[in-house]
This record gives C-alpha cells, structure tokens and sequence, in this order.
C-alpha cells in the first residue's frame, strides 16, 4: 500500500502516477491530475475542501481555462504547455472562497507519462 | 421528513451558494475589493491570474504595490476622493512592462462602495491596444505613402512636361523631309550648269568643273549628314515614347485614384512593364536579366497597377539582395513562367543569385518584417495581400544565406476576350 508522498519529495512523480484517486485522498495537500490537454482527472478532498467546490466543477474540465483561470497565464499554463517536463516549485496566490490564499504550486510533467500534476500546498502563515 | 427537507434545502442552498462563488470566480474580469490602504480583501480568479506576473514577492497584499510600475498614483487617488461613494478610476489605461516580455495592458476601473470598501475592475486590453498600434501604424504608412505619391507625381508631371517638349522637337526636326541647305545648294547646281559656258570662260573649264564638283559632294555630304541625323532622331523619338509610356505607367501607380479596374493582361507583359520601369537600377547594378518564358501567351486577369506594383517589390527584393551582399558572380536575375499540371494557373518565378535568406518565409510576410535599410515592412505584406486579392498565392524559397532566393506568384489564367 502506497503511502501519500510528502509535498517536497524528490521523485513524487513516479509516486503520484501510480495512485489511484482514493490513494491519492491520503494526501494532505492538493492534488489535481490532468491529461497533457489540462482535462482534469482527478482531485483529491484536500483540494476540493481548499476550495470550497464539489467534485464536479473540476472533473472533466480544462482546469487553467474552466476550474482555475488564476493559473493561465504565462507562470503557470503556459509553463504546462510550452515544456516537456516540468518540476517546478512556486511561491502563489490562490482565491479560496474569493480570499487571497499563498500557496506553494508544485508543477510536474513529463513525458514518461500521460497525465501531469499540480501540487497545492497552503503556506504556513 | 422534515428532516430530509431541511437537508435537501441545505444542500439547495449549498449549491446556490457554489454556483454564485463559481460565477464571480471565473468571471472574464479581474475583481478585487480593498481598503483605502490598498490592501486585498477579496479577489477573483482572474485577479489573481492578472496579478501574479506582476507580483515580485510571489503574494498579493496591496494593489497599490503591485501596480506602483504602471505609474498610477493609485493612493493619491483614492485618498483624495471625497464622496462617500461613487466612480473614482474609469476605464484607465494601464502598462506593465515586464522583463523579457511584450508589455502588458489593463483597464482599470476603482469604485467607492464605502467609506472604507473599494471595489476594482481590472481587465486585460493588450490585444486591442496591439491592433490599436498595428491600424495606427497602417495609417501613419498610408499617409507616409501619400504623401510620396503626391511628390513622385508632382516630379513625373514635370518630367513629363520636359519629355514632351523633347518629343515635340525631336517630331518637328524628323519632319523636315530636306534641309533648307541643301535645297539651296541644289539650285546653285543648277544655277552653275544653266551658266556653264560663261563660267568656263570666266574660270576655265577646270575650275568650273571642279566648282560643279565640289558642289555635288556637298550635297551628298549633307544628304548622308541628315540621313544619319534622322536615324538618331528616330532612335530618339523611340526612346522618349518609352519613357513617356513609362511616366504614364508610374503617373498611375503613384496617383490617389487606384485602379479598380481589373482587365485581362499578358502576365508576360506585365513582367517587361515592371522591367521597364526597372531599367536605371538594372544598368547602375549591371544586373543581368534572363527570360525562359515557358508560357508566354497567358494571361492574367486583374489591376494592372498592383500587379505591376508587386513584380516591381519582388524585383526591388531582389536588387536589395544584391546590394546586401558581396557579389563574386555576375547579378542575374532569371525569369520564368510556367502553366500549372491542370493548365488553369500560371507561376511566374523570379529567381536571383543574390543573399538569400535564413528566416521562416512566412515570418518575411509579417507586418513590419524587412531586411531591408529604412523599410517599413509594407512590401511583402502588401504584395501577398495584392496577389490573394486576385485568387493568387505568393510565396519566397532560399536555400540559406547566399544561395540566392526564388519568388513565385501564381495566379489563375484569364483567357482573351473573344478566344
């Protein structure tokens, strides 16, 4: 039984790809899985409760045009689109029930594997 | 029972409640609500997507920071309002210039709600400010391009004036079957035979004949004189009929009134006309051109001014191109037409061995791309605009730099009217 990786872990990838969305509930932090065209796939509960949305306003959508439009932009989606593979940690702001929220966004893509990843975190404030 | 109705209201309610979040969060403009200081209290998720590139500490506390580089006195501005509430920002124009990137563009709109609650309207207007510039600078070029036009045809018309009056001359000189002169040493011929025996008894018959003499060859020096002279005049007559043909060909490429009339051209004809028109930068470059027209009889159906207007830019490329680079072959520029597989189109291609080119071809094709010194772009958008316009395509090939370049223009065969 795969245990949730920590956010920071190295090579969380390879590990995130082989849960299934229950597994992926065990997660403490955010997590959105998406095909390379930003379908959403899976959201675990962590990311739904951050945001205060049911299950359904992400599954199947595009999640930089349709869920979350304060990440399409060149920082984010456009990263997402222009490269290949992607491990990338950022400082953000997300709007959780309309409030400004810091988060740490970890964005994973690669091209071992068919789906892509973004990792919420809430900062400590 | 009452129960499930109060869950199911709450659930009701629930999804009010997320429909009305959801419509505020993704609404196609940036919201946010501050205080007079600035700072964020709520804010969408355009806001946030808007905000973020502008951020350099990776958060968004105050509005008044992050947009301190577009050079809004925003907290001037919202600590001077006086009215409780009302308009204080509509519609403001902004520019965020960020490192490495085009510049950015926002509309900016700050109402008052309360004394201490600020709503904010941010959306993105690059793209329109970008068409903005790209019509604004179409326009300054149409009327740079007038304005040379109105010189171009102010100086052909007094050129014009002068080759007139040069046809003129030169019509009235060809005109003149025999010169005065000679008409006159004629009858002094005459004259001397009719008084023959009285100039021989004068001079003695040696001096006489030698006088007839002399004035037989003078005649036919001055026969042979004015033969050669109308040769040259003829020459000249030619060559001020082609250059007035050629001032009334630029007369109409540089008038105000373009020419909407499409007729049916020998494409062939049209390439010898922007030659033409050519002929003076050929010879200072010594350019050689070469002619394989493959199909010479087809023709083209169209304006005549902008089709010549884009055989003289395509031939002006490929002069530039010699210019451009150093030549260690003698300049050629080779010509030639073919009909397509299905015989319904021809290609005229013009081929130079000049710098060629590296570039994407379509990237030549862009508005404000040229490799040319003090261009403005214009040439090859418009050209390719012209030659769609007549159902045709243009198109540019190199094999890299200094392997020369080939410009083809193909376009639908026009039979002649009544064959």
């Amino acid at each position: 039984m795969a245990r949730c990786p920590a956010f920071d872990e190295l090579h969380i990838l390879d590990a995130l790809y082989e849960m299934d969305e229950d597994k992926l509930q065990d997660c403490s932090f955010g997590v959105i899985k998406m095909t390379k065209d930003a379908v959403v796939e899976a959201v675990n509960n962590a990311e739904i409760e951050l945001t205060g949305l049911s299950r359904s306003a992400f599954m199947g959508k595009n999640f930089f045009t349709q869920v979350a439009p304060c990440t399409n932009n060149y920082m984010v989606a456009e990263k997402y689109r222009k490269q290949e593979e992607l491990d990338e940690t950022i400082p953000y702001v997300f709007t959780y029930m309309m409030k400004p929220t810091p988060v740490h966004l970890r964005m994973l893509k690669s091209p071992s594997y068919d789906s892509q990843f973004l990792l919420v975190d809430r900062k400590d404030t | 029972m009452l129960d499930s109705f109060v869950q199911f209201s709450e659930h009701e309610h629930e999804n009010e409640h997320e429909k009305l979040l959801r419509f505020l969060y993704l609404a196609p403009v940036a919201l946010l609500e501050i205080d007079v200081g600035g700072d964020i209290h709520l804010m969408n998720g355009y806001a946030s997507g808007y905000l973020m590139p502008l951020s350099k500490t990776g958060s968004l506390t105050n509005l008044f920071d992050l947009l301190l580089e577009t050079g809004i006195d925003l907290p001037e501005l919202v600590a001077s309002y006086a009215a409780e509430s009302g308009t204080i920002i509509k519609d403001r124009r902004l520019r965020y210039d960020s490192a490495g990137a085009s510049p950015v563009y926002f509309s900016l709109t700050v109402e008052r709600l309360s004394a201490d609650r600020y709503m904010v309207a941010m959306s993105d207007i690059t793209i329109q400010v970008r068409q903005e510039e790209r019509i604004s600078t179409m326009i300054e070029q149409e009327a740079l391009h007038r304005g040379r036009a109105e010189i171009a045809a102010g100086v052909l018309h007094d050129i014009g004036n002068a080759i007139t009056g040069v046809g003129t001359g030169v019509n009235r000189l060809l005109g003149e079957t025999v010169w005065p002169e000679e008409d006159g040493l004629s009858r002094l011929e005459l004259m001397f035979q009719d008084v023959y025996e009285s100039l021989c008894g004068a001079l003695g018959v040696a001096k006489t004949d030698a006088l007839l003499r002399y004035t037989s060859e003078l005649q036919a020096t001055l026969r042979a004189r004015r033969a050669e002279l109308n040769e040259h005049l003829e020459s000249t007559a030619k060559t001020v009929a082609h250059i007035s043909e050629v001032l009334a060909l630029q007369r109409q490429y540089v008038g105000n009134k373009r020419d909407q009339t499409h007729t049916v051209i020998p494409l062939v004809q049209l390439v010898e006309d922007s030659i033409s028109m050519q002929n003076a930068a050929l010879e200072k470059r010594r350019i050689s051109i070469r002619r394989q027209y493959n199909d010479a009889s087809a023709s083209v159906a169209g304006s005549r001014t902008d089709l010549i207007r884009v055989c003289v830019n395509m031939l002006r490329n490929a002069f530039d191109s010699f210019d451009r680079t150093e030549m260690h072959a003698e300049p050629v520029v080779l010509l030639e037409t073919s009909r397509s597989p299905d015989k319904t189109r021809v290609v005229l291609s013009m081929s130079d061995n000049g710098g060629g080119f590296a570039a994407d071809p379509q990237e030549l094709f862009a508005l404000g791309v040229s490799r040319k010194k003090n261009s403005d772009g214009m040439g090859l958008f418009a050209c390719r605009k012209i030659i769609e316009s007549h159902n045709g395509r243009l198109w540019l090939a190199s094999d890299g730099p200094g392997k020369g370049a080939v410009a083809h223009i193909e376009l639908p065969i026009q039979e002649e009217q009544g064959t």
